[in-house]
């Protein structure tokens, strides 16, 4: 389905744009600035992100108003203005371990039947407040083994430990952080952290 | 792709589908990653319930600041020109800057061509200068060679000196090597030969190796014609100068060779001459040894060799720190 919106007013309001309106700039926001904001969360994840990108595209409307070319409608342009950072955040997401985590935690989720998705905003706050309750050694080598792929030998030889020590402190950190997000229950398991 | 995007917006991935979308966002380029994020925003109906309104409103609320500061640094501008009026105003400018440019760094050459070059060397440097006509100069320590790039070979080979070089000029009969230095004047015929006139000594010397050269002193206009292994020596104060023959042609452009050759020399100027060299300072507690004598080569490379010859023939103890080179008579350092 296509919103149709309404073409003579989006016409007048361009129009007054170029003519350095700012109730013309309010219009476009309200015309278009909670579905970007909407569609960029949908890429980004993370609030704070996506309003960054909302409002650098409105401030850069601004800017180059007088540039326009488009006479009836903003919408290819807009994204035009948002394209870049859409993407860089994509791609950042899709290659995140927790991103990883998050998908794997949802997939588990859905499977019990629960049908409001996760968010993955939450899903990270959660895990890192978990994460941080955790002892300082244990929280080391979480981070070393998950996010920077360590094997337990490598973990051993950069903290001076035996890798038995290691191996030790990683389950017990896991199971740790289990515990911690079974209480906020958010989460009932991370499957990714105690498949380890 | 799309299906995957779409299930990624929702937040309805499964891993398995995480794993392949993975891989094909990190193999598309930005073009076509965007073509298809593209056509979701065209044409994808986007729920906007997940956007809290008070959120927005703060959104538009730094929007509306951002562009009030923008506004305000417009100002002082002149009013926005049409894009394209840019691209003339730029060229202009750019012409303009070529043309100054243009002239500035010509006028800048020919007044370099004019300058005078000038090779010197710090302590415990050397430098090898080769001059337009082919004419080398090793430079020792200490030491300074000019001349003007523009005037140097035309009828004269002039150079100003300070300092201690070894020459070896090229033969050029129709055109004299003249040199420059405090108190004296040197002209050479095609020759190699060592000169040191330093600003700060009372004398100066010439050496000569091959060929011949004619030496005046400024001050008394004396000169003398100096012939191969023979040595002229300048009084700076009276302006005299003195020939003598050489028996050790080789100790005279030792420091060429990285050595230094000391014949019953005292203790106190073998010091001087090390202190030159390496740039450091000798702290002793004791006088007793400076006015002792020293016959022996030195190599002037390595400041360890040096103090291990002195301390077996002076036996004493050396010890070196931060640049300062301490002597104890008493076998003990510090």
């Amino acid at each position: 389905m296509r919103i149709l919106t309404n073409n003579t007013s989006e016409k007048t309001l361009i129009s007054a744009l170029k003519k350095g309106s700012e109730r013309a700039l309010d219009g476009v926001y309200a015309l278009y600035g909670k579905r970007l904001y909407a569609y960029c969360l949908q890429f980004t994840k993370f609030k704070e992100d996506a309003e960054e990108i909302v409002e650098d595209v409105f401030v850069k409307l601004w800017t180059n108003r007088e540039t326009i070319r488009q006479q009836d409608s903003l919408r290819a342009l807009l994204f035009v203005m948002a394209k870049n950072q859409l993407i860089n955040a994509y791609r950042k997401r899709v290659n995140e371990p927790e991103f990883e985590d998050f998908v794997e935690c949802t997939e588990m989720l859905a499977r019990q039947g629960e049908e409001q998705p996760l968010d993955y905003e939450d899903f990270v706050l959660q895990l890192k407040l978990s994460l941080h309750k955790l002892p300082k050694l244990q929280q080391r080598i979480i981070h070393l083994s998950k996010e920077e792929a360590l094997t337990n030998r490598a973990i051993a030889e950069q903290l001076s430990l035996s890798e038995q020590t290691v191996k030790n402190q990683l389950s017990l950190g896991l199971k740790a952080l289990k515990e911690q997000l079974k209480k906020v229950s958010l989460l009932f398991w991370i499957l990714f952290f105690v498949n380890y | 792709m799309t299906d995957l995007q779409h299930k990624y917006r929702q937040n309805r991935l499964t891993s398995m589908e995480l794993l392949e979308l993975k891989g094909r966002v990190n193999a598309l380029s930005d073009e076509q990653l965007s073509e298809s994020i593209r056509e979701g925003w065209m044409h994808d109906t986007v729920d906007t319930s997940l956007v809290e309104q008070d959120r927005a409103d703060s959104v538009e609320r730094r929007i509306h600041h951002r562009i009030k500061h923008q506004n305000e640094s417009e100002k002082g501008r002149v009013r926005p020109l049409h894009p394209y009026r840019w691209l003339h105003i730029a060229a202009a400018v750019l012409v303009a800057v070529f043309f100054v440019s243009t002239v500035y760094l010509y006028h800048q050459n020919k007044q370099l061509a004019a300058k005078m070059m000038v090779v010197s060397t710090g302590i415990g440097e050397r430098a090898n200068v080769t001059l337009p006509d082919g004419t080398r100069v090793k430079l020792n320590a200490e030491s300074q060679l000019s001349y003007a790039p523009q005037t140097y070979n035309k009828d004269v080979r002039q150079v100003m000196f300070q300092g201690e070089g070894y020459y070896e000029v090229a033969k050029d009969a129709s055109r004299p090597f003249l040199i420059d230095a405090r108190g004296l004047k040197v002209q050479v015929f095609g020759t190699k030969f060592n000169l040191m006139a330093r600003d700060d000594e009372a004398t100066a010397e010439l050496v000569l190796e091959e060929g011949s050269v004619s030496f005046t002193a400024v001050k008394t206009g004396q000169r003398v014609m100096v012939k191969p292994e023979q040595k002229v020596v300048l009084n700076q104060c009276k302006g005299s100068l003195t020939v003598l023959d050489l028996n050790h042609m080789q100790d005279v452009a030792a420091w060429k060779r990285h050595e230094m050759v000391f014949r019953n020399i005292p203790l106190e100027d073998v010091i001087t001459a090390i202190e030159k060299i390496y740039g450091v300072e000798f702290i002793t507690d004791s006088k007793r040894y400076l006015k002792e004598t020293f016959t022996g080569t030195m190599p002037t490379t390595d400041i360890n060799d040096d103090l291990q010859i002195l301390e077996k023939s002076f036996h004493f103890k050396i010890m070196m720190k931060e640049g300062k080179v301490f002597i104890s008579s008493k076998g003990c350092v510090l």
